[in-house]
Parts: C-alpha cells; sequence; structure tokens
C-alpha cells in the first residue's frame, strides 16, 4: 500500500467549526403576482440551458376525500392526462413526447401537481396545456373505466404485490386515526369503482379552479413575454368558489396503537416506532427533521452505528419526519438480519431514541446536522423543474416562495436544547406506535 | 398521471443563479400576437429551436494514464468527483459477488482510519460517499459543497487508494448481504432480473447472481488482490463535475495523485452466450402474487455497435415512454397494467433488448400476447411518419434536456471510457436520431428485433396463471433461489 497525503484528512476535524461564517446565502430570483381570477402564478429565469419548467399545483391531495371515496385526487390526477375541450384523448403525452420533452404528476396528502419539461422554445405548449387541463379538461366513461384498471394495477404493483407493501398504508392508519390521514392517496381501489362519473365532474369543479392553484415557471424564458402568455393562456378562466375544506383537529397526545401485520412474503423481521409530530410550518419542524436526522442520517448517525454496526442487528435502518398540512409523524425502523427478533430491534430503537429523551444530543452532532443540511439544501436545486417545484412548494405551505432562499436561516436557530425539548416532547415512549412485521413461519 | 409519492419528499431548495438575462425584448413572439384572440383549438407554434451542443469539457490524460474529465458549472456550490474503473463483475471470476464487496468494503476503513472514524468524517461536512458495481464498471463517487472539494478529494483519493478491507467488517457485510439475498428472494423485480439475465446471458458476469456460497467463498485476501489489480490509473477516468476552477483543481488532483503509479491491465475475460433457438416459459412460481412480472427478453449487441443511436429510436415507438406502442398498448388501450415499455440494455461486451410489464394474474396470456404482437408488428410493418418523427424528437429533446445535469454530462463522458464508444459518439448522437427515416427503422427492427429468439420470463403464481402459460411453450418452473425444479 502507498502513502497517501494524510494531513489534509486530519484537518478535516478542525475544519468545518465556526458556523453560519461561511454558510452561502443563495439567490434564486423570482418574480410572484395573482391573476384576477386568484392563480398565483412564479416565473424564474435563468439562462444557463435551453429549458424550460412548468409546474402547477393544485391544493387539493387524499386528505380532501370522503372516508368513503378514498383514491379520488389520485383517480383524478390520472383522468387529467385524457384530453379537454381542444385536445383529443391521449394526446398529452404525445405533444409533449414530440414537442422533445417529458411530463408526470403526482398525488399526496395535501395537493396534486403536474408538471412539464420541454426545451424553452415550446413554452407555450405547456402553457396551452396546463390551461386547457384547468379550464375544461373532458371526462368521459372510456377514460374512467380505462383508468379505474390502471389504478388497480398501480396498487398491486406499487404495494399489495410488494414485501412491506402495506407499510405506509399501516403508519398512516395508526397515527392518523380519526382523520382525513388515515388513509394514503392510492386509496382503495372499492370506492373509484362504487362512484359514478358526475361525482368526478364535481370533484373536477370544486377542486380544480384558478384561485386553488399555483403555476410556477422556470428556466430559458424571458420575464415579461412569459407574463403576456400566462395572462393570455389562464386570465380567461372564471374563477370558482372558493372550495370548502373539512375542517380537522391535530390532537398530538391520542392513544397509541400496536400492530402486527402478519403477510405471507415478510423476508426479514421489520418494527417500525410511530409518532405523532406537529404539522408541517409548526416552530418545531425543523427541530425535528434535524433530530431524525442525528438519529439516522449517514454512517456515523446513532442508529446506524447502534443497530447495524456495532450490535449487527439490523441490515437496514432509518428515521424520518414525515410532516404534513395539517397532521405529521415521525417513524424510526429497522429490518433485521436473519435469526434477529423483533424485540431485540424494538428494544435498540427504543434506547437510542431514550437516550435523546435524557441526555440530549452534542454540540458536535448538531453541527454535523447542519452541515448535513445545508449540503442537502444546495444540492437540491439544480434543475429548472426543481426550482419551480421548490418555488411553488414555499408558496403554498408557507405562504413564502423566498423560503427557496433562506430556508436554511430556520435551521441555524435551532439548539441543542431545542432538540432535547422536542425528544421529550413527542418521543416518548407513551406516545409510540409500534408496527411489527415478523417473518412467517415455514 | 403515473407516478404516487411515497414519501412526500421535503423539497427542500436553494442557490446561486447566474442569471445571464438576454432581457432585450426584441419583437417577442407573445407580444406580436396579443393582439389577435387566441384560438384554443390548434396546438401553438413553437418558437425558433434553441441551438445546443454537448458542453464543453476539458479532457487531460496524466502521465501515469489516468484520463480526467474537467466540468464545471456554478448552477450550485457543490462538487462531485467520480471515478469509474474498467472493472467490475465481469472479473468475478467463480466467486460471484467479488468486485461488488471490494466496492461496498472501500469505506470500511482506510490507513490509519476505521470505517467510524471516517464516516465521521464525511458526515461532517455533509458529503456523501458511494461506490459499487456493475458487471462493466467499478465506480466510487463523492460528492460534497465546493467550500471542502480538497477534504472531498482526500477521501476519495483514501478509499480508493488505502482501504484495509479489515476482516471484521467483511464479516458484517457478508452477513447483511445474505440477508439481502433473502429479502430479495422475496421481490418480484429483484427475482425477474436475476431470472433473465440467467436465461440471456449464462452463467458468466452479465448472467450470474451472489448466492450464499459465493458470498461465503469470498476472502480478504480475494479483495487485496482484485483491489491491487484493478486499482490502477491507467484503468480509470475521474470527472470532476461542479462547482470548481479547471487549472486549479487539476493541479491539485494531480498533486494528490502524482505518486500513483500505473500497473497492468487486468486480462479481460472471455464470455460465452447461450443460444436460444425456440419460445420458452420459464417460471419463477411465487405462491402470493397478486400480478405477474413479465420480462420478454432476447440477447443483442454491444453498446459500443455503430446503430446504436439509431436503434434507440425503433426501441422507443416500441416502448420508449408514455407513446411507447407498449404502453399505449397494454396500459392506455387494454388496462392490463400500470406501466408496460421495452428497452435495448447494452452492455460492454453484449447487450439485451428487453420487454416488461407488470399484470394482473388473469390477463397474464393476453399480455403477453400483446406484446409479442407489437415486437412482430414492428418488422413487419413501416412506422407511420408521424409517429417515427414524434420519437425522434422525444428522444432528441430529452436527450437536449439531460444536459441540464452536470453530473448526467459527466456520465455520458464516463460511458466513452466504460463502453468504448467513438469519441465523438455524444457530438454526433442526434445527428444520427435524426436520421431514422421509415425504410432504416424497418431494416432495424428485422435485423436487431428478434421475436423468434426471445424467452419469456415470469415471476408470478404457478396456479393461476401455469395453465395459460402452457400454451405459449414449454414451462421450466423454478424455486425462489432460482433454481430449475423439472
Amino acid at each position: 500500500m502507498k502513502s497517501i497525503p494524510f494531513r489534509n484528512l486530519l484537518a478535516l476535524v478542525g475544519l468545518a467549526a465556526p458556523w453560519g461564517a461561511f454558510a452561502e446565502s443563495p439567490n434564486i430570483e423570482f418574480v410572484e403576482y395573482d391573476l384576477p381570477n386568484g392563480l398565483h402564478v412564479i416565473l424564474h429565469e435563468n439562462s444557463d440551458a435551453p429549458v424550460v419548467s412548468s409546474y402547477v399545483l393544485y391544493h387539493v391531495g387524499s386528505k380532501d376525500e370522503r372516508p368513503d371515496r378514498t383514491g379520488f385526487a389520485h383517480f383524478f390526477e390520472h383522468l387529467m392526462f385524457e384530453g379537454s375541450e381542444n385536445i383529443q384523448r391521449g394526446q398529452i403525452d404525445k405533444l409533449i413526447s414530440g414537442a422533445g420533452g417529458n411530463l408526470n404528476a403526482s398525488t399526496s396528502f395535501d395537493r396534486t401537481d403536474y408538471y412539464i419539461n420541454l426545451p424553452s422554445n415550446e413554452l407555450e405548449l405547456a402553457l396551452w396545456i396546463e390551461s386547457e387541463r384547468l379550464m375544461h379538461a373532458v371526462i368521459d366513461e372510456t377514460g374512467v373505466e380505462t383508468q379505474r384498471e390502471v389504478v388497480k394495477e398501480e396498487r398491486r404493483s406499487r404495494y399489495e404485490n410488494q414485501p412491506y407493501g402495506s407499510i405506509m398504508e399501516n403508519m398512516a392508519g395508526a397515527v392518523f386515526a380519526g382523520t382525513p390521514y388515515a388513509w394514503t392517496p392510492i386509496g382503495s381501489a372499492q370506492y373509484i369503482d362504487e362512484a359514478m362519473i358526475e361525482e368526478f365532474r364535481e370533484f373536477y369543479k370544486k377542486w380544480y379552479v384558478p384561485n386553488n392553484a399555483t403555476l410556477s415557471i422556470a428556466g430559458d424564458i424571458d420575464i415579461e413575454a412569459t407574463k403576456r402568455l400566462v395572462e393570455r393562456y389562464f386570465g380567461e378562466i372564471p374563477r370558482g368558489p372558493e372550495p370548502e375544506r373539512t375542517e380537522m383537529e391535530w390532537d398530538l397526545s391520542a392513544p397509541v396503537t400496536a400492530k402486527r401485520a402478519e403477510e405471507p412474503m415478510t423476508p426479514l423481521p421489520a418494527t417500525v416506532h410511530i409518532w405523532r409530530a406537529p404539522v408541517l410550518t409548526d416552530k418545531d419542524a425543523e427541530a425535528m427533521d434535524l433530530l431524525m436526522n442525528i438519529l439516522a442520517i449517514g454512517k456515523s448517525s446513532r442508529m446506524y452505528r447502534r443497530l447495524i454496526d456495532t450490535e449487527r442487528a439490523a441490515v437496514n435502518s432509518a428515521a424520518f419526519s414525515w410532516l404534513q398540512e395539517k397532521a405529521g409523524l415521525v417513524a424510526a425502523y429497522a429490518f433485521g438480519n436473519r435469526g434477529v427478533t423483533i424485540e431485540q430491534l424494538d428494544l435498540l430503537i427504543e434506547e437510542e431514541v431514550q437516550k435523546l429523551i435524557d441526555e440530549g444530543v452534542t454540540e458536535r452532532e448538531l453541527q454535523k446536522a447542519l452541515n448535513q443540511k445545508e449540503s442537502e439544501i444546495a444540492s437540491s436545486v439544480g434543475t429548472m423543474s426543481s426550482r419551480a417545484q421548490s418555488l411553488a412548494y414555499y408558496h403554498q405551505w408557507y405562504g413564502d416562495a423566498s423560503r427557496v432562499n433562506n430556508e436554511l436561516e430556520a435551521y441555524l436557530k435551532v439548539t441543542r436544547e431545542d432538540l432535547q425539548r422536542v425528544a421529550k416532547t413527542y418521543l416518548v415512549k407513551e406516545k409510540r406506535n409500534t408496527l411489527h412485521y415478523p417473518v412467517p413461519e415455514q | 398521471m403515473k407516478t404516487l409519492y411515497t414519501f412526500s419528499l421535503l423539497a427542500v431548495s436553494l442557490l446561486l443563479v447566474a442569471c445571464g438575462s438576454d432581457s432585450s425584448q426584441e419583437s417577442d413572439s407573445a407580444n406580436a400576437v396579443s393582439m389577435v384572440p387566441l384560438d384554443r383549438s390548434k396546438r401553438p407554434d413553437p418558437g425558433p429551436a434553441p441551438a445546443s451542443s454537448f458542453p464543453e469539457y476539458e479532457t487531460i490524460k496524466t502521465k501515469e494514464g489516468l484520463t480526467l474529465y474537467i466540468i464545471e458549472s456554478d448552477r450550485q456550490p457543490t462538487v462531485t468527483y467520480r471515478l469509474l474503473f474498467r472493472s467490475g463483475g465481469l472479473f468475478d471470476g467463480e466467486k460471484t459477488g467479488l468486485a461488488d464487496f471490494v466496492a461496498s468494503m472501500l469505506d470500511k476503513g482506510v490507513e490509519g482510519k476505521t470505517a467510524f472514524e471516517l464516516a465521521s468524517e464525511i458526515d461532517f461536512i455533509g458529503a456523501s460517499l458511494s461506490s459499487g458495481s456493475v458487471t462493466d464498471s467499478l465506480s466510487v463517487s463523492v460528492s460534497g459543497l465546493s467550500k471542502y472539494k480538497e477534504q472531498l478529494l482526500d477521501i476519495l483519493v483514501s478509499v480508493v487508494r488505502t482501504p484495509t478491507f479489515p476482516e471484521e467488517e467483511l464479516e458484517k457485510l457478508k452477513q447483511r448481504t445474505i440477508s439481502n439475498l433473502i429479502s430479495e428472494r422475496t421481490e418480484p423485480d429483484a427475482l425477474v432480473d436475476k431470472l433473465r439475465r440467467k436465461l440471456v446471458y449464462g452463467d458468466n458476469g452479465y448472467g450470474a447472481f451472489m448466492t450464499e456460497e459465493s458470498v461465503a467463498s469470498i476472502t480478504r485476501d480475494d479483495l487485496v488482490a482484485f483491489h491491487r489489480e484493478h486499482f490502477i490509473p491507467n484503468n480509470g477516468s475521474l470527472a470532476i463535475v461542479g462547482d470548481v476552477d479547471g487549472s486549479a483543481d487539476r493541479s491539485l488532483v494531480e498533486e494528490r495523485l502524482g505518486d500513483w503509479k500505473s500497473g497492468q491491465l487486468p486480462a479481460q475475460p472471455k464470455i460465452t452466450i447461450p443460444t436460444i433457438d425456440k419460445r420458452a416459459v420459464h417460471l419463477m412460481d411465487r405462491a402470493d402474487s397478486v400480478q405477474s412480472t413479465l420480462r420478454i427478453v432476447q440477447t443483442s449487441v454491444p453498446r459500443s455497435n455503430p446503430d446504436t443511436p439509431e436503434l434507440k429510436v425503433v426501441m422507443s415507438v416500441l416502448g420508449g415512454g408514455f407513446s411507447g406502442r407498449m404502453f399505449q398498448n397494454l396500459r392506455e388501450d387494454k388496462g392490463y397494467t400500470y406501466g408496460a415499455g421495452s428497452y435495448a440494455a447494452s452492455a460492454a461486451k453484449v447487450g439485451a433488448i428487453i420487454s416488461y410489464s407488470d399484470v394482473r394474474n388473469e390477463v397474464t396470456a393476453d399480455a403477453i400476447g400483446e406484446i409479442f404482437h407489437e415486437l412482430d408488428r414492428i418488422r413487419d410493418e413501416p412506422i407511420p411518419e408521424a409517429e417515427l418523427e414524434m420519437h425522434k424528437k422525444y428522444l432528441a429533446g430529452n436527450y437536449m434536456l439531460s444536459l441540464e445535469r452536470p453530473t448526467t454530462i459527466a456520465q455520458k463522458v464516463l460511458e466513452i471510457d466504460i463502453y468504448g464508444l467513438a469519441p465523438d459518439y455524444y457530438q454526433t448522437y442526434v445527428a444520427q436520431l435524426m436520421s431514422v427515416t421509415p425504410e432504416l427503422a424497418k431494416e432495424l427492427a428485422n435485423k436487431y428485433i428478434l421475436p423468434q429468439e426471445s424467452v419469456i420470463a415470469v415471476v408470478g403464481k404457478r396456479e393461476e396463471i401455469g395453465d395459460s402459460l402452457e400454451q405459449l411453450g414449454e414451462v421450466t418452473i423454478y424455486n425462489d433461489k432460482l433454481e430449475r425444479q423439472n
């Protein structure tokens, strides 16, 4: 083995210290405004590459569904690819493909989003398609029947045919019981089958209105020209009634649950610990996020070190916060090595969480988590698509698109005391829900 | 339409933009047309096509034979070092998984540091290290904020040049690998991909997969020997990507790697590929499947084949993206599936043409029938001009869009070395795509798409689909270790 210059590696330890001193301030310039019909518009210009990304966020997700019509928002997302009064059924994909672009959409608990990426000379195509979908999408029997089958296959592919495929539904079902977050966006096939076409049309009328949407465009555009185009395509769409939303209470001290998911395909023992957590914009949200990082991000994190490395109990472990508009959860999980028991895994996670509560974190751990956050933030908006999406995200949930440039500041305010207080407030054993996946007896 | 977020990713954000705005307001089209009422019945005309070319980058060959690529982009304050060796699973020999183990063990201890000490340093600056092996290459990547670029390079150098491969860490990795193998025996996609590779590539680096026995056979001496033989500068290419300064960073790398001596390149293993002469079905019986996971597959040409870009156009018509025939037929017309497509998976020494879908049990045989119908149709009927044009533009446009990411540019540049492509491959790529005529497409389809030499690999529930599969050809049954059962 050859020698290498060592000094620099050793120097690492001393280097990353005084925080904030050289955290870089990002600067994504944008303009934003409302059209008279309520559509919120955000534009960002960058001419590094001849690309443009359009992103439309509708403030409707699975939590806005009726309990006997779960899966509706997501099903509707599929229908939005069918066509419009001026675009024939099945042409949306082809128009974008033929322009050299790509598109997709997704549905979460809180929102449904649609994106289109194109060469920058095709901006108008994206505006045409998105305005057609918002103005007069066509919802007919053929489309509904086909997509019913497609969505059932999606559910099978992603969840029913996979080991641990029910994990998300079980987590949400346990922690969000009694709220509209208790079901997941994929919903129930039964309800999609039961729904009448008129219900889909009503759903569209209620939620797909300009005053419930954000249009975000980033790329090689001219801001003033784009403003005029947006007005031209979206200006004539009438404002709708403000969609009425179901009120919900988020009770952080609800009774806990324990579930054993006996499933024939489970290959390795797994356990998930889940706690109720604050909403996305709560004052504790950043502290919670950092706490989960300290617990499980990187091979020097507490859970990796203990469960995977030292004790050799787990093949994989993680912890994350999953904070939503009106509810939240945090979870820590482990998949055990063959021969390890669920009880062993439970005990190890419990001890690591208890240490956070009893002893808090070290100054160095907090710095590490902040450094990781800085790096994560810096790496997350390299493309126009990610910029358009982030701008809309921060506008929608924080009412502040400029958070795209200063989110790190919110994290830098977090202290070690905050982290320990948050651990004590939310992560105590009495508030813990458990979900177990035992390996079936052969 | 097509995806559903599992965990809503905290869309985090920010970044520096150099706004090179060309805000000159000359006759922009919006201005010109805003006086006339909007005609919504017609697709808007595109503006003039933007000029686009493969971004410039710097290539340097060091005196010890390492190829350096420098790809500058100040879009975000990060740097990625990606080092690729012309190594990988092809060189495993009898011990399948050896190259993978070497890659996974690189950060499990380096000269002067334990795995934990190294991980602590990496995590503390918010960096990430990843290493992995595929059949044709072994890669190590280190990424992080550009203000730490020297430390990032030092991390790369230490894991590449002075890994210690501790016995204890090897034992831990073996235990986790075996757990992962157990897990994969229940995962339909992992199973079907192993099965189809075994069927078309046979028992070499492209087709073999790890087993508990092959994992158990790997020793520390094997790792050390593999590392010594393969980790030499003249066997590698290093891309430096992101917020860097070409000349300064070049000197830095040359300084850190100056004493890394070249050596004799590893001998290229010979591989033999099985011949497939009749349509047969290979079924891994997964008793609890609620869908059949399908792959229709044949062997094909390696990546360096001169027709590769043109063949991509044909494959896109057949099964690329949402507008490909497989997706349109199996999903949008029949409602059999959530996804379906076809692609050419081409490697350094061999390739494959693969069609895929996951369909509900009761339509398994029908779906396979439709896949073969599309394979036959693209050979027998000329592709309509408009459909062909759409796919050419789809590929060319998305290729251009992909170059927005400097890491994608790096990936493409490194592929030139791994697959032995022409040096101007990416400069001529779009012109080659656009040159495909219906006549050429048909010729290529007949030359390369070979339904008669394709096999059917299925992971699914035999009890429900076995009888219908018998109608398609002789059915061989496999267990979850993919061992033949009949």
